[in-house]
């Protein structure tokens, strides 16, 4: 494929979809609203789109192990991919052959895949608890700015927190209102204007990390 | 080496408490308030009271759009929160009118499995399509809700229950997030709350309600109290609301109470810990 379809013509792509979306903010005219939600439009159907690659990225990976029943990169790695591969074709079976509102759907996903996935992350609550057990220490005064406001919030998130101790209210609110805040409120802008740099470089033509490589 | 009177001190002996007896503390922690009611009295924070207030003083039939960030993974501490919210919505006497989106692909089904948990306190003169519509899953996450602000019927040419857009008469005079009085956002993913606040705020000048996740609240407290007046915190968000609301006896509260347990044994073995680790260094030092 010559240089033009592969590099130049997404180039140039980028440049016209991105000064329309980003224009229509600032200019009011109705031909650029009307290519902006096009635009848009386009957009979340790509993006569900990616659903179906996911679908034969997953198969590509996992087929091959189940097939030749390899035990890389952990044993019985052929029997997790089984299970994965087993999962997802009956789920998208189910979801497009009957519905997702379907009676099959809902049992499987009711019994299957809704107590394995709120399960994962009950254990971890386990091992976070021993875990913090073993490795919330106060070394120095700033362990100490960090541990301190985290135990208070702990107890702050609790429902009877502010019962037990009513003066942690005042200062988790002030811990909110005023440190918390105004960290991450620069966190947010650092992070804005470096992604605002990163899209007028996409822009530009100078990013273009998302094109095939040069041949 | 330490002598072993030395080794024997309390401090050595709380170190030594083995992993399987905190968990099996906490399992008990977790099960006992779920099987024992408890009338144990909540504190209603100030961004739960602000949460409360903003939707209760909202304009009479003020248009409100209910999104719904419902996974398995957060249902724990998310679905509580979910339904109190839903029944202040319902019940608040300005009439609002309530429109249910879903930004994750699970959402619609889980949305269903809380309705049957927790109870959802539906007045019978609160009508399908003219006081509330429900709508499905929007693909495509900020660019999905950029559409939906722009243009709702092009998201969802029909609802949940297949009726089409035109045909519902509460969406006669809603077509995109200009109609919009208030944005609810149940969420224990972070990037939705800044897309949100981006589009929808930041756009349209919707003003944003969140109610995130105990672990991921730290993600509004840079909205807060200015985007979003007030905030609902997880389960114990859930808790307070109902206790405002005057809802009691239901499952938010007992896993309230569950809650409660849990973390105070946390907080309980965080001190413990931070307390023996210093003495064994000090008696280290010494």
């Amino acid at each position: 494929m010559s240089v033009t379809f592969r590099r130049l013509l997404p180039l140039y792509l980028t440049f016209i979809v991105a000064v329309i979306i980003a224009l229509r903010s600032f200019v009011v005219h109705p031909t650029l609203a009307l290519l902006g939600t096009t635009f848009l439009k386009w957009s979340s159907l790509i993006r569900a789109i990616t659903v179906g690659l996911g679908f034969i990225s997953i198969l590509l990976f996992h087929g091959p192990k189940l097939v030749s029943r390899s035990n890389d990169p952990i044993p019985y790695q052929w029997f997790y991919s089984g299970t994965t591969l087993f999962g997802m074709f009956l789920f998208a079976l189910l979801g497009v052959g009957l519905g997702v509102r379907s009676s099959s759907y809902l049992w499987w996903y009711d019994v299957f895949y809704r107590p394995v996935a709120g399960l994962s992350t009950a254990v971890s609550g386990f091992f976070a608890l021993t875990a913090m057990y073993r490795s919330f220490r106060i070394r120095s005064l700033e362990s100490l700015f960090l541990v301190g406001p985290a135990l208070l919030i702990l107890l702050y998130d609790a429902p009877i927190g502010t019962i037990l101790l009513p003066g942690i209210g005042p200062l988790a609110d002030y811990i909110f209102l005023y440190i918390a805040a105004s960290a991450f409120r620069g966190f947010i802008v650092a992070a804005s204007l470096g992604t605002i740099l990163t899209s007028m470089r996409t822009i530009i033509g100078r990013e273009k990390g998302y094109l095939p490589e040069e041949a | 080496m330490t002598s072993s009177s030395e080794e024997n001190t309390i401090w050595d002996k709380l170190m030594s408490i083995p992993d399987n007896a905190i968990q099996v503390v906490f399992l008990l922690c977790m099960i006992v308030p779920l099987l024992v009611p408890m009338t144990i009295p909540y504190g209603v924070t100030p961004p739960t009271k602000a949460f409360y207030d903003t939707i209760n003083a909202l304009p009479e039939g003020s248009v409100v759009l209910y999104s719904m960030q419902l996974i398995p993974f957060n249902y724990g501490d998310c679905a509580a929160a979910t339904a109190s919210i839903f029944n202040l919505l319902l019940n608040a006497p300005n009439n609002l009118r309530v429109i249910l989106v879903f930004p994750a692909s699970d959402g619609p089904l889980m949305f269903d499995i809380m309705s049957a948990d927790y109870e959802i306190l539906m007045p019978e003169w609160r009508k399908y399509g003219e006081d509330w519509v429900r709508f499905g899953y929007y693909a495509g996450m900020e660019q999905g809700f950029a559409t939906l602000c722009d243009d709702m019927k092009t998201i969802f040419p029909s609802d949940y229950f297949d009726n089409p857009f035109d045909d519902l008469p509460m969406m006669s005079d809603i077509k995109s997030a200009a109609d919009w009085d208030l944005l609810i956002e149940v969420t224990s993913y972070t990037a939705i709350v800044d897309y949100e606040v981006r589009q929808a705020y930041g756009r349209y000048g919707v003003p944003c309600l969140f109610a995130p996740a105990g672990m991921t609240v730290m993600s509004i407290i840079p909205y807060y109290p200015h985007i979003s007046k007030g905030f609902v915190m997880g389960l114990s968000g859930a808790a307070q609301l109902n206790s405002l609301q005057g809802i009691s006896g239901t499952l938010v509260d007992l896993m309230g109470n569950s809650f409660s347990f849990m973390t105070l044994e946390a907080f309980i073995l965080a001190i413990l810990g931070i307390v023996s680790g210093y003495m064994l260094r000090h008696r280290r030092s010494t």
